[in-house]
């Protein structure tokens, strides 16, 4: 073995850390010490765990887009899935407790996911049209569920969710560290992740080694629907209101991140860490182009040079090598 | 007769074989040339090098006089070299007429296409080939044999003075392959050169004037059609000193009834096959392209759908619903193609290996790696293959290794009942050696191996008995110590034009 491929090896040993992520992380720290030389603010700890916790509702819907990307599908409903779970994680607290509510949220999520699942993958829809689809029904749904107003008002420790803190740590961080943790560790260590990814890279050949593939393929877009669920839980709890237009365009956040952080959109593989450092990477220039009183609008382009720049180069890089 | 294309002494030689050695052949002007041999003799590198597909490794082409090096099929194209493959072409959603002119369409001022041009245009060349076809029908409706005429109308609205037609008649009934025949002697007689790849000695004799035979990448004869008989061409092309390859097979106990078929099929594929097969037998099971044998593979191991007949396995009845079935019920499959169906390319090594059996490495929900690299390096070492590591994507491993790979991912979950489809396919003679002797040790240790293959040496080498399928069915069956050109024999009969 060469010196090089013993040291990819290593790298690749260890929760899918590639050269590739490895370059995303580089990347990510370079901007990271730009940005703060030139706005001295960026480093207070205020400012850090600010960034983090604006992170951290996309950040926990982009672990399940993370999923559903691997597993070679695609999902533009789970920003209109935020908006119906949010109204619902308020708007149900007025007959049950709070506890029975998230429960109810999440498995709420879990079917929309599923809903997606078994029609891409039972009347073969394409992804991206099933979810256009079911996008528009949630939206719809949300409307009429809401009757077209804000839901407002919860209970102190449903709050707690979006606004609590342990120690000095914003609650919701919390959750999505742990979230990043818990899928990251599901993703490379389970049969589960193993599958799913099988099923990205090639349908075919996994059906012909007896994986159950349509059940994978499902199973993705209910990780998808139920980590929306949850970014839907702690945006009311954090807003302590919902409108029915929240949630717009959170999808299109979501999928940049997985493909800044990694993704392949093709499927097949991919990683969480890639994913949160690509919520943050987007989170980050949002923060400097804020601290340097640059207006919102620049912001898009900013973002949607980024994305061309880090999926171009790797789209390049792989056109280049077959 | 004036030379139309000269080839040089053409070799090629991709990693590990020397597909092409020292070709020389001159085609003349006007004349209808069958281009023979078996699997892997070279014929499709040879067609790719003249198409401008591959380059070659040395050795010159002449074509119309001139020395050419075409480095792509378009300026292939442009010099009058056409190509009809086996696959259609034609882009499914643009009708015949926008298919035949696709790329040379007659365009007035900004680009507008002048239809009424393109119109005068097709209906010339329909007239002067004599046959016409519904222009305003999409490519996807058209039979396969309509889909052969437009190709071959596209090649001539380009002024092809050379059409390279690679098994034209796969697929086709007996009264469209008196059709093309037609269409054939047509373009013939309108000096075009048409170089004919089959698989069915009938056509040869029917409508070539010469035909050449290669055989391990090289040229054994090239010669007129009139003056040679089928035994001749059979001879050429397996080689006189190979004609009694010794079989192989070792004679051992038959243990008992592994898998057996009672008049299975699926249409338009495969019809009313029965055969059954025997723990410790390897049993062959060959046929040329399309003879169905792929498409009964599919089936035995429910990839496709039954559509009838009934399946059992040790004596119990096996309904196939899915892949995942045949699995549980201890029966593999080595895909025919294992770049799309048996490999994902961009992951690693050991995940490849591991799929199959990936519950064996759980512990509850998670996966014991130690387990899993544990399973995985025994059989790296024990196919020998070639890798830098368990964590190589499977992409980067040479053909041969590839194969292997496949194989280990199989035995890992040690079925009962092993159908391996071409695993020889495309790699190199060590590999295919080892693959050999590998599958000599399964029958030995009681699986039933069922291998499908279309080079009849490998398949006398070392089968127990051998089945021939032609269109669908099983047309013969054949013991130990068949002579290789029986069974070319009985794979060549084609149907009768």
């Amino acid at each position: 073995m060469s010196s090089s491929g013993r040291w990819k090896a290593i790298w690749t040993k260890r929760g899918g850390f590639s050269l590739k992520k490895y370059g995303l992380m580089i990347g990510f720290v370079f901007i990271s010490v730009i940005i703060s030389i030139v706005t001295p603010d960026f480093l207070s700890s205020t400012n850090l765990l600010n960034i983090l916790r604006q992170s951290s509702i996309v950040g926990v819907m982009a672990i399940g887009t993370t999923f559903v990307i691997i597993g070679g599908g695609f999902d533009i409903s789970v920003g209109s899935l935020l908006a119906l779970t949010a109204a619902m994680s308020l708007k149900l607290q007025q007959i049950m407790p709070w506890y029975a509510v998230v429960v109810l949220v999440l498995v709420a999520g879990a079917f929309f996911g599923t809903l997606n699942g078994v029609l891409t993958a039972k009347l073969h829809i394409v992804a991206i049209i099933t979810t256009l689809g079911t996008m528009t029904i949630l939206r719809g749904l949300t409307y009429l569920y809401t009757g077209g107003y804000p839901v407002v008002g919860s209970s102190e420790e449903f709050k707690f969710i979006g606004s609590g803190y342990i120690g000095p740590i914003p609650f919701p961080i919390l959750i999505f560290l742990s979230m990043v943790a818990l899928w990251q560790f599901i993703l490379s260590k389970t049969t589960l992740g193993r599958y799913s990814c099988a099923v990205g890279g090639n349908k075919e050949t996994s059906r012909l080694s007896g994986v159950p593939v349509d059940f994978y393929h499902i199973m993705t877009f209910v990780i998808g629907g139920v980590m929306a669920a949850l970014a839907g839980i702690i945006y009311a709890s954090r807003l302590n209101a919902a409108t029915p237009l929240a949630g717009q365009g959170y999808e299109l956040d979501a999928i940049a991140s997985c493909v800044i952080g990694g993704t392949s959109v093709s499927g097949g593989e991919g990683s969480i860490i890639g994913t949160m450092i690509g919520v943050l990477l987007l989170n980050v220039v949002n923060n400097m182009f804020n601290l340097l009183g640059i207006q919102v609008y620049v912001q898009y382009l900013i973002k949607g040079i980024i994305i061309l720049t880090v999926v171009g180069f790797d789209s390049y890089t792989r056109y280049k090598q077959q | 007769m004036e030379t139309l294309l000269r080839l040089r002494n053409i070799g090629k030689s991709f990693p590990g074989v020397q597909a092409l050695d020292g070709i020389d052949l001159e085609l003349e002007r006007g004349e209808v040339h069958a281009l023979l041999g078996e699997n892997g003799a070279g014929k499709s590198t040879l067609v790719k090098i003249i198409a401008g597909v591959y380059s070659k490794d040395h050795g010159s082409v002449f074509f119309d006089g001139r020395e050419r090096e075409f480095g792509s099929p378009a300026s292939a194209l442009n010099a009058g070299i056409a190509v009809i493959h086996q696959e259609t072409s034609l882009i499914p959603t643009l009708t015949v007429v926008q298919n035949i002119f696709l790329g040379i369409e007659h365009t007035r001022a900004c680009k507008i296409i002048d239809e009424k041009r393109i119109r005068q245009d097709y209906d010339r060349i329909c007239e002067e080939f004599g046959f016409r076809l519904p222009l305003a029908t999409p490519a996807r409706l058209l039979t396969i044999a309509e889909q052969k005429m437009t190709e071959i109308l596209k090649a001539m609205v380009r002024k092809a003075s050379f059409v390279i037609m690679d098994e034209p008649t796969d697929a086709l009934t007996g009264q469209e392959i008196r059709h093309l025949f037609q269409i054939i002697r047509g373009l013939k007689q309108s000096g075009v050169t048409v170089l004919y790849i089959t698989h069915y000695l009938d056509e040869v004799f029917e409508i070539t004037d010469r035909l050449t035979v290669l055989r391990d990448g090289r040229r054994v004869a090239t010669v007129q059609t009139s003056s040679v008989g089928r035994n001749d061409v059979v001879r050429m092309m397996i080689g006189s000193e190979l004609a009694g390859a010794p079989s192989e097979a070792a004679g051992r106990p038959r243990g008992p009834e592994a898998i057996r078929a009672e008049g299975i099929g699926r249409k338009g594929f495969v019809s009313e096959v029965s055969f059954s097969a025997h723990q410790g037998e390897i049993l062959g099971i060959t046929g040329v392209l399309g003879s169905g044998k792929t498409e009964l593979a599919r089936l035995l191991f429910a990839a496709d759908r039954l559509e009838y007949g009934k399946i059992y396995i040790g004596g119990r009845r096996f309904i196939p619903r899915s892949p995942r079935d045949a699995v549980r019920n201890g029966i593999g499959m080595l895909p025919e193609d294992r770049k799309s169906y048996g490999l994902i390319l961009d992951h690693e090594l050991y995940k490849n290996l591991s799929l199959v059996v990936l519950n064996r490495f759980r512990r509850g929900p998670v996966l014991v790696k130690a387990r899993e690299l544990e399973a995985v390096g025994k059989i790296v070492k024990q196919l020998d293959i070639k890798t830098t590591g368990y964590n190589q994507q499977t992409k980067l491993l040479s053909g041969g290794n590839q194969q292997k790979a496949v194989v280990g991912k199989w035995l890992l979950s040690q079925p009962r009942i092993l159908i391996m489809d071409e695993p020889t396919r495309g790699i190199d003679v060590g590999s295919k050696a080892e693959i050999h002797r590998l599958m000599r040790e399964l029958a030995d240790q009681g699986t039933c191996i069922l291998f499908i293959s279309a080079e009849v040496q490998e398949i006398i080498k070392i089968c127990d008995r051998i089945l021939v399928m032609r269109t669908g069915k099983i047309a013969a069956e054949f013991g130990r110590g068949v002579s290789q050109e029986q069974v070319i024999h009985s794979m060549l009969q084609g149907e009768a034009p």
